[in-house]
């Protein structure tokens, strides 16, 4: 019971951080896009590719690698970001510019997704891989709860992302312009605020945070083309639970969706943890189809 | 030309879709000191000369100088930094964030502390102050048009455009929100607004155009509009009853 209370929270971490890309493109550009789950893929493979390069480290203390994949994931979100703002100029900005609807930007999401998960399987193929093959014991935290110490530094690196996010949302002033840009875009454009120069902010934070998400699933133990495509529904979930364009709401709906995935394998075989996030998302559009942090429209 | 010169729109042509023109070669001038109100029926293409002269529409022909300065194409956010300040009919404050956050949006082009340009916002519009942590969905319609308006003179705008102003408010607060703008215009500012209101927005301007088809049709002094029967018979009739008073 604690043993999946434990695993619930580390799994939702991780939705967490990549649901919170999801509900900013809802909420700045305003479509659902079904690509995000691929940018987890890419920022796990990009992060790799430093790996190749620069080993995984020494480790350091009872973790399983050292500096220089932090290093990695570190470059990777930087490259994952970029190359999120890559495809909106090569795709979505191109139909935007044409005034194309939400749901022309959906199917367009989801050709972008086809592609960008091809490509990672293009050039490392279908097999998993690993960025370290060191050996972790688990860590005794309470009686009957393991943990590696791997996953406990990457539940603290995601709420220092979460916390640093919401510093720069509640306070700067480029983060008050995004969240002016989420309620009403033509008033943000009145006011000066710079339209595609916020679209491309919110590419770039979105990509590094899904690129953190990835090298965390790549972690817990081994990455593989579908690590993104996985978790998709889960990240939906998780946003649509939360309420869309409401970073509280992600962190949340990342947390109940992971902790609902792990809990239900309690009750039913794990077999069905995959319904779960769906189970979720049925039940909060029917109780409260703005979700927790929604604001009703 | 004096240097003193606000906004001069010579000749505009604009609308949604190219090459179907709403404001079909429009010429307007404001000058700092002075209100001027546009008026004329529904369709004359007022509100599109305001998101025109704002950038936020393109323009087709034309040009808008603003201080003597071409103005005419530059995109919306370079508009808002050469000096004009726009309030915008509806939604025109986000309701999600906090007072003092909507005023920090309108700086957004203000490089620098804002602590000061803040404290005068407050200053001009007390009731702001009171307020400045709640969310403006919080706000009476009164209050939210004065924060609409407290937000676009963060930049410290030449120019004020406003797009009726007075929409849905109770005529005490519509004189208060006349007797501000009266303020701000002797303050320096160019004062240009499109009234459904007419009478009483003539009564505080102190020039006025008539649009009609996306043209001009008539122009003069708020007194010479409001005292010509045809204008007085096709266009001011219709506006809610204010009565007349001394200004």
């Amino acid at each position: 019971m604690i043993q999946a209370l434990a695993d619930g929270i580390l799994t939702g971490a991780i939705i967490a951080l990549g649901a919170i890309g999801v509900t900013f493109t809802l909420a700045i550009m305003r479509f659902a896009n079904f690509a995000h789950s691929e940018l987890l893929t890419w920022g796990a493979y990009l992060a790799l590719v430093v790996v190749a390069f620069a080993g995984p480290g020494t480790p350091t203390g009872p973790l399983s690698f050292g500096w220089q994949l932090l290093a990695a994931a570190l470059i990777a979100a930087i490259l994952t970001g970029l190359a999120a703002w890559a495809v909106d100029l090569l795709v979505f900005r191109r139909l935007r510019r044409q005034g194309a609807m939400p749901l022309t930007m959906v199917f367009a999401a989801f050709g972008a997704a086809l592609v960008m998960r091809h490509l990672i399987v293009l050039v490392w193929g279908h097999e998993s891989r690993y960025y370290t093959r060191e050996l972790q014991m688990a860590v005794e935290l309470l009686p009957g709860v393991r943990v590696l110490p791997d996953q406990m530094f990457i539940l603290g690196l995601a709420l220092a992302a979460m916390i640093a996010l919401h510093a720069f949302l509640a306070w700067s002033r480029t983060g008050i312009a995004m969240r002016a840009m989420a309620e009403s875009p033509a008033l943000a454009q009145v006011c000066g605020v710079e339209v595609e120069a916020v679209v491309r902010l919110t590419w770039i934070i979105s990509g590094a945070l899904a690129a953190f998400a990835g090298v965390f699933v790549g972690l817990t133990p081994q990455l593989h083309p579908e690590i993104g495509f996985n978790l998709l529904l889960s990240l939906f979930a998780a946003a649509i639970f939360g309420g869309t364009g409401s970073l509280a709401g992600a962190v949340v709906g990342g947390f109940l969706v992971g902790l609902g995935e792990n809990l239900s394998l309690l009750v039913i075989s794990p077999g069905y943890k995959g319904a779960m996030p769906f189970l979720l998302l049925l039940a909060i559009l029917i109780l409260r189809p703005q979700g927790i942090f929604g604001e009703r429209k | 030309m004096s240097e003193d010169r606000g906004l001069l729109v010579q000749d505009l042509v604009a609308g949604y879709i190219r090459g179907l023109p709403v404001v079909r070669g429009v010429s307007i001038e404001v000058d700092r000191r002075e209100i001027v109100t546009l008026i004329g029926p529904n369709g004359a293409g007022k509100s599109t000369l305001l998101k025109a002269i704002a950038g936020l529409i393109a323009c087709e022909g034309g040009r808008v100088r603003l201080g003597g300065r071409d103005v005419t194409a530059l995109p919306a956010h370079e508009v808002v930094a050469s000096g004009i300040g726009f309030v915008p009919q509806t939604g025109n404050v986000f309701t999600t964030l906090t007072v003092q956050e909507n005023l920090k949006v309108g700086a957004h082009v203000i490089r620098g502390a804002l602590n000061e340009r803040l404290e005068r916002a407050y200053g001009l519009f007390p009731p702001l102050a009171a307020r400045r942590t709640l969310r403006a969905r919080t706000l009476s319609g009164g209050e939210r048009q004065m924060l609409a308006i407290a937000r676009a003179l963060m930049t410290e705008p030449t120019l004020l455009m406003l797009d009726e102003p007075t929409a849905g408010l109770a005529p005490l607060v519509v004189e208060e929100v006349f007797r501000r703008l009266r303020r701000l215009a002797e303050g320096g500012i160019a004062v240009l607004m499109v009234e459904q209101n007419a009478k009483a927005a003539l009564r505080v301007s102190d020039r006025g155009y008539v649009l009609t088809e996306g043209r001009n049709r008539f122009a003069g002094t708020a007194r010479d509009l409001l005292d010509d029967p045809g204008v007085a018979a096709a266009f001011l009739g219709g506006g809610p009853f204010v009565a007349p008073r001394d200004r």
